[in-house]
């Protein structure tokens, strides 16, 4: 188990390493001269001159890579051209909102999938199971940002049920101020018993948060029917038939534990996809995190940030993959064992 | 085993995949305390046959129509419900091959515990019960701590009979369940089988291909073939005086007769 | 059955391609899945081929607008209505067949044959090729790929060439690593064994012997793949990255609609309608071909 993690840790530093020059490359990807872009359109030659010299552009590749990487571990993720405040602060700020996003669609995804996962198995090829196939179908197939608009327009603007944008009231955070304990809202402000904000900040997460769950549960769903239909021809099942345990306690009970692994390695995927799902999902709801920051920086060419973003979001996902397999291996009695 | 009313019954069973009859037994019986050997080449309808009694034929999607009977008690057409208070309580099956016998993610004290607690409800007697079992079997109770993949083929065997005896089953269906093990495990099995006939009237119906180990153990055998019985007759006197040419033939190809039939 | 003059010797059990291919076709014709969900694919492909016979107002799909017809709702003149520029969204969206889905099948078509090559390379030489070229993909596939594509669409030129291009950099290692576990397992069988023992250059026994074991995995994951890439086209669109105005870029359109969409609904519902359409064909076939050909795998989606 030692070694095991070892050798995963060393490897998901690698690609870490990796990543972090990817990113470099593609910020040099822009077209035309960066030290231009840096020094602004009217800027003379020898500004220019000044600038790369100052961005160290004059200097070899590899050592302007070194540098980068450097920078990168030091924390210097440089300057966002739009916000004029540094990368990693803008970051850091932004991120609780959208991890808070992104676990509440898992947590969802979860809650929903499993269940409607092992209904689909339990009534294989009959009507709940056609119909959970179905759903997931939809689910995996809509675009993100129209489902957004339709939830909005009819759960906001139709139904007036729940807020449009943002993510709590202005006017409560000026009365009830939210204490940073987690760095999380809804988290926060449930463990300080701050109730009146945590209504607020839970109304504005819902919607948002359906959006982005529609895709876990979907997937959730077709891997544990996938799963628990697999293990049924095992002895194992057969054994526990024999046993006179009713279908359901069969599936659920028994059949399903085999699923907990798949579904866990499932969820690093579900939540890289969704941390970036969720771009779309915060453009639609205004809803500030890292997603607004990311789309409002493209659109106006904000390298420093853009990269920024990948790094950050590809790290977590890293992270994610990482702390996934050490549970798998924690979870497995076949690997913990060893 | 002269009772009035044999423990278990089979008449006229018949069972079939759409228009393709695989079994067609029109008597077989097995009394308390006894052990029946099914043999035959595979496909000849043993395994079928053991599922058709465990009710779960029906499920694999075969058609059952004739009569079963367990203790006097019809189990052809019974409700699933009942048939599901049977399976393990009365009944339990002893699996072909032991290392997929038991969920790989569970221990198998697990398995022991949740199937107690189904059929004999909550209470602090489960786990009493479960260590009992097991050392009826000649297993440390220490065992239902692990893992399946921590135990060997013959201990998992050796579980598997412990969990029927746990339950307080009287009949169980062994289907193969020394195939996969091998020689010297195989021995303990039967000799496993063979006290638990003698010391606690434990019916085994022992499906096999292999007469070696069925003339070793069991008090009668029916041989199967295309899914009917061609001859069912106390195992000594089969071995010694095959009527059928099919029985010969089986006969035949069991190389160490007479060596390892001593178990 | 099928003695191709160039494998000599035919060592034991090479896989017979021909017979293949026509046992993949029998089995296509028996699942109505299949034939249903390719058929309405081939006949969007269709519509996207004839959109300017087909459209009642095939101007509006390119900047003509028609003012005085602003923002009428469904008609029967209008079937989807029209935008706030009076351009008839029927018949944008009929256009609209030839961005989103012409994007995808480029990029899975270029990411195909990129990741393939790179796979078959890695899995059959394996070593420190292997290693090399799989951390590679390792990297790639670090970072979810609607971002990365969204990073590199935003520094590359906009418009229609750079998200394809974008996405097609992202997409090639999920096809090199399947490629790569496929043949690395076949590379050790004792038939391609014996190719390299007679000398057969190494092209032709990756052609002939190891790409063939790829190609239903390749089949289904890519028809999945279509509708997957379809999604984060749009999604580039969506924020500006992909298609640019006056494009009837599915995408695009609901973006435009956005500020409108809880007046007027159907300027934007119905281009997302038509990309969860064509995503969920995708999806249906790829679901249909891997029960076919393919029963054991589970899906990734």
């Amino acid at each position: 188990m030692i070694a095991y993690t070892a050798r995963r840790l060393g490897l998901s530093a690698l690609v870490a390493l990796g990543v972090v020059v990817l990113t470099f490359v593609i910020a040099r990807l822009v077209p035309g001269d960066p030290a231009a872009g840096w020094a602004g359109p009217r800027a003379s030659p020898e500004e220019r001159a000044r600038v790369r010299e100052e961005l160290g552009l004059d200097r070899p590749t590899h050592e302007q890579i070194i540098d980068y990487v450097g920078g990168v571990l030091r924390g210097d993720w440089g300057i966002s051209v739009r916000t004029h405040r540094p990368v990693l602060d803008d970051l850091l700020s932004l991120l609780p909102n959208t991890l808070q996003l992104v676990l509440a669609g898992l947590l969802i995804g979860l809650l929903v999938g499993v269940p409607a996962g092992l209904l689909a198995a339990r009534w294989h090829n009959r009507l709940p199971d056609v119909l959970v196939r179905s759903a997931a179908i939809v689910g995996a197939s809509m675009p993100v940002f129209w489902l957004a608009l339709l939830l909005q327009t009819f759960f906001a603007g139709q139904l007036r049920l729940l807020p449009v944008a943002g993510s709590w009231d202005a006017d409560m955070l000026a009365q009830y101020p939210l204490a940073k304990v987690t760095g999380l809202p809804l988290v926060d402000a449930l463990v300080t018993g701050n109730w009146p904000m945590l209504a607020s900040v839970f109304d504005h997460l819902l919607l948002p948060a359906l959006v982005v769950s529609a895709y876990p549960v979907a997937v959730i769903a077709r891997l544990v029917r996938a799963s628990v239909l697999d293990t049924l021809g095992e002895t194992h099942i057969q054994m526990v038939r024999s046993l006179g345990f009713a279908e359901r306690a069969v599936l659920g009970r028994f059949a399903v534990r085999l699923s907990w692994n798949p579904v866990l390695q499932l969820c690093a995927l579900i939540f890289g996809y969704s941390l970036v799902n969720s771009f779309l999902v915060e453009a639609v709801f205004n809803y500030p995190g890292l997603g607004r920051y990311a789309a409002n920086s493209a659109t106006v060419l904000d390298v420093p940030a853009i990269v920024g973003v990948t790094l950050l979001v590809a790290l977590l996902y890293i992270a994610a993959n990482l702390i996934v397999d050490l549970v798998h291996a924690a979870l497995d009695p076949r690997i913990r064992l060893r | 085993m002269s009772t009035a009313e044999p423990l278990l019954a089979i008449r006229d069973l018949r069972v079939s995949f759409g228009e393709r009859t695989q079994v067609e037994l029109a008597e077989l019986t097995l009394g308390a305390g006894e052990i029946l050997g099914l043999a035959g080449e595979s496909g000849a309808g043993k395994s079928l046959t053991g599922l058709a009694v465990l009710g779960l034929a029906r499920r694999a999607g075969a058609t059952v129509t004739g009569s079963i009977r367990l203790a006097g008690e019809e189990l052809v057409g019974a409700p699933e419900r009942r048939l599901r208070l049977l399976r393990g309580s009365t009944m339990a099956l002893i699996p072909q091959s032991p290392a997929g016998a038991f969920n790989p993610v569970l221990p198998v004290g697990t398995t022991v515990l949740r199937a107690l607690r189904l059929h004999r409800g909550a209470g602090a007697t489960a786990r009493e019960r479960a260590e009992s079992a097991m050392r009826r079997v000649w297993l440390d109770p220490e065992h239902l701590a692990r893992y399946p993949h921590q135990l060997s083929g013959g201990q998992l065997q050796r579980v598997a009979i412990a969990l029927g005896l746990a339950l307080g089953a009287q009949l169980l269906i062994a289907d193969e369940p020394t195939s996969a093990l091998d020689v010297t495990v195989q021995a303990e099995i039967c000799k496993l089988l063979a006290e638990l006939r003698d010391k606690e009237e434990m019916s085994v119906l022992f499906v096999s291909h292999d007469l070696a180990v069925l003339a070793g153990l069991c008090d009668r055998i029916a041989v199967m073939r295309a899914g009917r019985v061609i001859e069912a007759r106390p195992a000594g006197e089969l071995v010694a005086d095959p009527r059928e040419d099919y029985t010969r033939e089986l006969l035949a190809a069991v190389p160490r007769l007479g060596g390892a039939t001593h178990a | 059955m099928t003695a191709s003059p160039d494998s000599p010797a035919s060592p034991s059990a090479a896989p017979a391609r021909p017979s293949a291919a026509r046992r993949t076709l029998a089995e296509l014709r028996r699942s109505p899945a299949i034939a249903v969900a390719a058929g309405l694919l081939l006949l969007i492909a269709l519509v996207a081929l004839l959109a300017p016979w087909l459209a009642p107002h095939p101007e509006h799909a390119s900047g003509a607008t028609d003012t005085g017809q602003a923002l009428r709702p469904p008609s029967a003149a209008h079937w989807f209505g029209t935008d706030e520029l009076g351009r008839d969204v029927f018949s944008r969206v009929l256009y609209g067949a030839r961005f989103g889905p012409t994007i995808a099948l480029v990029v899975v078509v270029v990411s195909l044959l990129v990741g393939t090559v790179v796979g078959l390379v890695a899995g059959y030489f394996g070593g420190w090729i292997d290693e090399i070229l799989m951390r590679v993909t390792d990297v790639f596939l670090a970072v979810p790929a609607l971002l990365l594509a969204l990073a590199l669409a935003a520094v590359l030129p906009r418009g229609l060439v750079g998200v394809t291009i974008a996405l097609a950099v992202t997409w090639w290692p999920w096809y090199a690593r399947l490629v790569r576990s496929e043949a690395a397992s076949v590379a050790g069988r004792r038939h391609i064994e014996a190719c390299r023992a007679l000398g057969l250059p190494h092209w032709r026994i990756l052609l002939r012997h190891v790409l063939p074991g790829s190609v239903t995995p390749l089949l289904v994951q890519a028809s999945t793949d279509i509708g997957g890439v379809i999604l984060v086209a749009s999604g580039l669109s969506f924020l500006g990255l992909g298609a640019q105005s006056p494009t009837p870029d599915w995408g695009l359109m609901v973006q435009q609609s956005q500020n409108r969409f809880m007046t007027e609904w159907w300027i934007g519902t119905f281009p997302g309608l038509a990309i969860m359409l064509v995503a969920a064909l995708c999806y249906v076939l790829g679901d249909a071909l891997r029960d076919r050909l393919d029963p054991r795998r589970t899906p990734r989606l």
